[in-house]
């Protein structure tokens, strides 16, 4: 068994040796930092994909598909919107099935700078009634390790299928990536968005931020350790998760 | 040392030997054969010999300078197929002669739709389909139900672009009429005729405008549970108001990337208000409500599309939670068309 084990290390630490001494693979481009959308397309036919858990056991899943270097469509369920049972009650998360389409212009250099601009529509399903609707307008910039993202999004909900309407609600996003030269494979993240709260029947506002660590421990993988803390939380009450990334070229 | 000599000198005998007799066999001998039958009549001698310069030959064979058989011509690939529909709305291009399509959707409303398509003699094409766009409140102050599976059944007929001269469009008068739906207790139906023209402008671009006529019918007496006293039939046509009933679509098609074509469409949808009561709903019972679609159509083979954009079912609500995200497989396929050539 020790002699298992100590063959298992050493192999390890071989792979690990022999996996940095290859140079940097391109970063994984996804359609969100952290919560807030970026202007990234994925290219014709490739799959996107990642999935998440947070130490409150809270999930999320996504898969995208790149529609001709134009557009993508994604599909996936995730719980970044919150609702109490009454009015002023403690939120809690909720699953929400989601729908994403996003349509725009492919990332392009202009002079030292690549950029990118996408409209895209989100709708919520199997929400038991809840229902969470928005339409962003994003554009991404990435100059040498940094790489920027502000955006718009108009959004709307509703807590059950007759209840009240927040109304159209526009607010701003922003998200930022760092690529450090010495660590290639390493992006720090951070973002801030707003999104709906369902305060028993009544929806409001409230915004989501973070940041995390992104590490590109493969060519088409990434895994990230993130923290995300929202509008009237403690710092206690912030929510530590693990995601794993995945784009796959066609 | 003479061990090793005699081995050498008996190894050298039998190559030797070897060489030898192959050297008396006779080129290419094959397996030996059987000798031939006996027959009880010897073969008769021939009456007319052959002339010693020219060797006998098969009056039926083919000649020397043809090849024996003739190889099989390569079939020209199939060309690209002109979809007969934008997101939701029609375009004035059918599907050439026994090309079959398939086309399903799903959405974020909980739609799904399927349509089946077959093209005939490049002049027609004949359809079945479910749609998820009619829908039906019981009064104003409820939210729309999609009414699902609404069948309906679709004949269009049309001119090719530029068949009469250039630069005309493509032109097409089509029909869809529904089956009857029984839905809450209501029994409803629709159609609609319409006319279409699309031209291309370019390569990359289309553009798609037309005109449709709608009739629809709603009856609430003793089709259900929920019978209410004294519902009339209703019908669009009832007002005798024809704005009721006439509707512009159309569309725009953009190719900027090969095989990925951007699509934005505006069509209309009958709404169904069950109530009876006066003023439960102010537009009247049976209503057209425009739909906005935008997408984009990725031709991932020259057999299979996907689609994917947003919807609004009723533009002039402006209402986003209403939206609807949608996904498209399309298939074509020429196979039902070789299968015909082939008989000809």
């Amino acid at each position: 068994m020790p002699r298992a084990l100590v063959i298992a290390v050493v192999g390890s630490l071989a792979i690990a040796r022999a996996a940095a001494a290859e140079p940097a693979p391109p970063p994984v481009l996804l359609d969100h930092v952290l919560t807030a959308p970026t202007a990234w397309l994925p290219e014709a036919g490739s799959v996107v994909g990642w999935t998440g858990l947070d130490h409150h056991g809270d999930g999320s899943i996504d898969l995208g598909y790149g529609l001709g270097g134009l557009a993508a469509v994604d599909v996936g369920a995730d719980t970044d919107v919150r609702a109490s049972t009454v009015a002023g009650g403690a939120p809690q998360p909720i699953a929400l099935g989601r729908a994403g389409f996003r349509l725009g212009v492919p990332r392009r250099r202009l002079g030292a700078v690549t950029v990118g601009a996408v409209v895209g529509a989100r709708a919520t399903f199997a929400g038991d009634g809840r229902r969470v609707s928005d339409l962003y307008v994003v554009a991404s910039a990435w100059l040498g390790p940094v790489r920027l993202h502000a955006g718009a999004d108009a959004f709307d909900g509703k807590a059950s299928s007759d209840g009240a309407r927040l109304g159209d609600t526009i607010r701003p996003s922003f998200g930022a990536e760092l690529t450090p030269p010495q660590y290639p494979r390493t992006t720090l993240l951070a973002d801030v968005a707003w999104l709906p709260r369902f305060d028993g029947a009544t929806p409001v506002v409230e915004y989501l931020a973070g940041g995390g660590v992104r590490y590109q421990a493969l060519a088409w993988g990434a895994i990230e350790l993130d923290v995300r803390a929202r509008e009237g939380e403690g710092l206690g009450d912030a929510r530590v998760m693990v995601r794993l990334d995945g784009v796959w070229a066609r | 040392m003479t061990r090793w000599t005699s081995i050498a000198a008996t190894a050298g005998c039998l190559v030797g030997g070897a060489r030898a007799a192959r050297a008396q066999l006779p080129p290419d001998v094959g397996p030996p054969q059987d000798p031939p039958p006996v027959t009880a009549t010897p073969p008769p001698p021939p009456t007319q010999p052959a002339p010693a310069t020219q060797p006998p030959q098969d009056p039926y064979a083919p000649a020397a300078d043809q090849p024996a058989a003739r190889p099989a011509k390569p079939r020209p690939p199939d060309p690209p197929i002109a979809m007969p529909e934008l997101l939701r709305s029609p375009t004035a291009w059918l599907l050439p002669a026994a090309v079959m399509y398939w086309k399903t959707s799903v959405d974020t409303g909980g739609g799904v739709t399927t349509n089946g398509r077959v093209g005939l003699g490049d002049v027609a094409e004949f359809g079945v389909s479910t749609i998820d766009s009619v829908r039906a409140k019981l009064d104003d102050t409820r939210t729309e139900d999609v009414i699902q599976p609404y069948v309906t059944a679709t004949f269009r007929m049309g001119l090719g672009e530029g068949r009469l001269f250039d630069d005309q469009p493509a032109l097409a008068l089509g029909f869809e009429k529904s089956f009857q739906r029984n839905h809450d207790g209501f029994a409803t139906r629709t159609a609609e005729l319409t006319l279409v023209a699309s031209k291309h402008f370019g390569k990359h671009a289309a553009l798609h405008v037309g005109g449709s006529f709608w009739d629809a019918s709603l009856r609430g007496d003793g089709e259900g549970d929920q019978t209410i006293s004294g519902f009339d039939n209703v019908t669009l046509h009832d007002s005798n108001d024809l704005g009721n009933q006439i509707r512009p679509f159309g569309g725009v098609q953009l190719e900027p990337i090969a095989n990925s074509e951007i699509l934005v469409d505006l069509s209309w949808a009958p709404v169904f208000c069950y109530s009876p009561a006066k003023g439960a709903c102010a537009d009247g019972q049976i209503t057209l409500q425009p739909e906005l679609s935008w997408g984009v159509r990725y031709r991932v083979a020259d057999w299979v599309n996907l689609e994917s954009g947003v919807r609004l079912p009723n533009i002039g609500k402006a209402d986003l939670l209403d939206a609807q995200i949608f996904g498209t497989v399309t298939f074509t396929s020429w196979g039902l068309r070789h299968a015909v050539d082939g008989l000809k």
